[in-house]
């Protein structure tokens, strides 16, 4: 390039700027390399070994190198100060993460575009349509819960019996369930299906009845109560077989047994012919056992026999791995204690009353054993038991009354006794017990009167169930005699029931009356003795 | 997890669509931007509503309880109305096919609004937080909503990994099976 034509500058001034240029180029070289070389000395102070040559090099690539880094540091610098700049505009404006495209509004999540969005997202019909229809429903549902609560809290109370096993106050309970839902229809002045009572109750009903007395009592309840077409449901499987197997037992059995009624009848003979079923089709062993008990107690074979035909039957009942129980505990602690072995009597009561708390004819016999040993206190303490167990029941009011008499606590005994019948006045044998307490305080003619009432609701009993137990047992028929035999020889009679009492003492005129009845219309014994004395019964 | 908690909901989904409602309904009241339509999508919300967290006390409370208040009100007595005549009155086919259905269909519907009663658990740190770690709202009834808050915040975490679903299939089978 032609110096004289550069920019139109005069070559002079050219000159005298390219000098003055040189000599600052020089001037920083200079200094660079000054401070290199101070550098390099400090280096070199550090690591002494490195000769100098490679120091000379060194100091001046770091020479080389010192501007650029410099340059590179402020080129750093610039770009770190440009980040921190748009960092702060992207803090003020944010951007809406639903659309990705507006600032978001002040306070809020996102633009106000999409806020208004959803804000005004509707709400689906079919939702609207779900929640109207559930709130309209829970109406419907609470009037369903209000008209099936009282039934069900008659379940409830139940259950709770069931659960803490006294099956004769839940079979009481659940038998209730139907009364209290016919009372709620004659409050609707309706039949309503809202207030159906279901198989499920009626099952409770059965396995109660099982419980209670047998399966096979279930069985029989069942054909009533939820009907014959029903019986294959499958809470009926185990009591149906067990009422076949019985069924099928007894009929290959009948002929056989009916030879016990017979004139002359040989237990043995008749025991080596239900042997020979063993093993045939339909035959169902234990039962064999069982029936060849019934035999022996039909015919008065001692009491230690029957307890070993017992016996076999609970080896056989064992074998079978099912629980038997029902079948054989009570008649075996019965036999047991007609052999007086008390204690082992006692023990197959406690198995009974494991398993129903209920079991009035446990507990009774076991009371009875306590107190012909002498102990009264365990016999108090087991009436105290049931009491706890079967409160406001009965059957416990019964057990208390009984076992105060027989103590001779007679004024306790009728006070409980009236309280008792204020609440159960048509049970035959509270108002039995009540009349023998009216006999030992000497009232013939209350104890007349309320022996008949209690005769009449046995004969209701009868009439309505075709259970005649209570008025073919010595003890019932025995005190309806004495009470009016006593009345009719006291100077209590008069008129107006004379022939009443004439009436009721014709019927007996043929039959046979139990012993301590006789020894006391004899004067063998006095009431006394009979009702709080040894058996503290009529038979 | 996830997956389970979405078949917990699918298992449940009538009450886990009307505890859906009840929460966009909520949102409607307090004035709330819905961020995601539909109650019953495959994520770990399903059954719910998803939406900007409330800023107020009152408003986390009533959003956390509000829509578990009305699920739990109406799915009781169905339930019940179910439940008592089906184990109590102890309908069954035998007696009749209509009612026993119906009554099926009421413990189910009735049980899964039951187990879908608590609300996301994002709702409920929401509310402890704003309640008691930020003190919004005022003392008495920081007091009063103490209990409701705990139980909201441990019924969320049960929800959240189906304890309440197992809770109930346990106690029906145990009710009716076992």
């Amino acid at each position: 390039m032609d110096k004289e034509t550069l920019n139109g500058i005069p070559e002079e001034e050219i000159d005298e700027t390219v000098e003055q240029a040189e000599e600052v180029t020089e001037t920083v070289d200079d200094a660079a390399d000054d401070t290199a070389e101070e550098e390099t000395a400090a280096e070199l102070e550090e690591e002494p070994a490195e000769d100098a040559s490679q120091e000379e090099i060194s100091s001046d690539e770091t020479a080389e190198e010192e501007p650029q880094a410099e340059s590179e540091n402020a080129e750093e610098s610039d770009e770190g100060i440009g980040e921190e700049s748009s960092e702060e505009n992207s803090e003020d404006i944010v951007i809406c993460s639903a659309c990705g495209e507006n600032e978001v509004a002040e306070g809020g999540n996102y633009c106000i575009e999409c806020e208004t969005k959803m804000l005004k997202r509707k709400i689906p019909l079919l939702a609207w349509l779900s929640g109207l229809w559930a709130l309209g429903f829970s109406v419907f549902a609470v009037v369903l819960v209000a008209l099936s609560s009282a039934p069900a809290f008659q379940v409830i109370k139940g259950d709770i019996c069931a659960k803490d096993k006294r099956w004769y106050a839940a079979y009481n309970e659940y038998s209730q369930v139907s009364a209290v839902a016919d009372e709620i229809n004659s409050i609707l002045g309706m039949e309503s299906d809202y207030t159906k009572i279901g198989m499920g109750v009626n099952k409770r009903i059965v396995d109660s009845i099982a419980n209670y007395t047998s399966p096979i009592d279930a069985y029989y309840a069942a054909q009533n109560l939820i009907g014959a077409e029903h019986l294959d449901a499958p809470f009926m499987k185990e009591y149906s077989r067990i009422y076949q197997e019985h069924y099928d037992s007894y009929m290959a059995m009948g002929e056989i047994l009916d030879k016990t009624f017979a004139e002359g009848a040989d237990a043995e003979a008749i025991f080596a012919e239900l042997d020979a079923l063993r093993g045939t089709e339909g035959m169902t062993d234990l039962y064999i056992d069982f029936y060849k008990f019934a035999v022996a107690a039909e015919l008065g074979i001692d009491a230690n026999g029957q307890v070993e035909l017992l016996k076999d039957l609970e080896k056989s009942c064992l074998a079978t791995g099912d629980d038997y129980g029902w079948l054989y505990y009570q008649p075996l602690a019965d036999t047991l204690c007609q052999a007086g072995r008390s204690e082992e009597a006692i023990e197959y009561l406690d198995k009974i009353i494991d398993a129903d708390a209920s079991k009035y004819d446990a507990y009774s016999l076991k009371t009875d054993i306590l107190l012909k040993s002498g102990d009264v206190d365990a016999a108090r303490s087991t009436v105290e038991d049931f009491k706890t167990k079967n409160e406001g029941m009965d059957s416990a009011y019964l057990l208390e009354v009984i076992f105060l008499r027989s103590t001779g606590e007679i004024e306790k005994a009728s006070a409980l006794c009236t309280e008792a019948m204020q609440e159960y006045e048509n049970v035959p044998e509270l108002g039995r017990q009540s009349a023998l307490l009216s006999l030992l305080e000497g009232d013939y003619i209350t104890a007349f009167n309320t022996m008949m009432n209690a005769y009449n609701n046995a004969y209701y009993m009868y009439y309505y169930t075709q259970d005649a137990s209570t008025l073919d047992d010595p003890k019932f028929y025995g005190a309806v005699y004495l009470t009016a035999k006593l009345l009719s020889e006291s100077d209590q009679m008069t008129e107006e029931i004379a022939e009443e009492v004439a009436g009721v003492l014709e019927t007996f005129k043929e039959g046979t009356l139990p012993d301590n009845v006789e020894a006391i219309v004899n004067g063998e014994k006095t009431i006394e003795q009979v009702l709080t004395e040894g058996e503290c019964d009529l038979a | 997890m996830t997956a389970l908690y979405i078949a917990s909901k699918i298992l449940t989904f009538p009450g886990a669509y009307i505890k859906g409602f009840w929460e966009h309904l909520t949102c409607k009241i307090l004035g709330l931007p819905v961020e995601v339509p539909g109650y019953l999508r495959i994520d770990e919300a399903c059954g719910h509503v998803e939406h900007v967290l409330p800023k107020g006390g009152f408003s986390a409370y009533l959003m956390s309880t509000g829509p578990a208040f009305m699920n739990f009100n109406i799915g009781i007595w169905i339930f019940l109305a179910g439940f008592v005549n089906l184990y109590y009155m102890g309908i069954t086919p035998y007696d009749s096919v209509a009612l026993f259905v119906m009554y099926v269909l009421m413990t189910y519907v009735g049980a899964s609004m039951l187990c879908n009663v608590f609300p996301l658990v994002e709702d409920a740190m929401n509310l402890y937080d704003l309640l008691y770690s930020q003190k919004k709202g005022n003392a008495v009834g920081r007091i009063f909503a103490f209990i409701p808050t705990v139980v909201t915040y441990a019924g969320a975490y049960l929800e959240k990994y189906c304890i309440t679903t197992v809770l109930w299939i346990v106690f029906i089978l145990l009710a009716f099976v076992f």
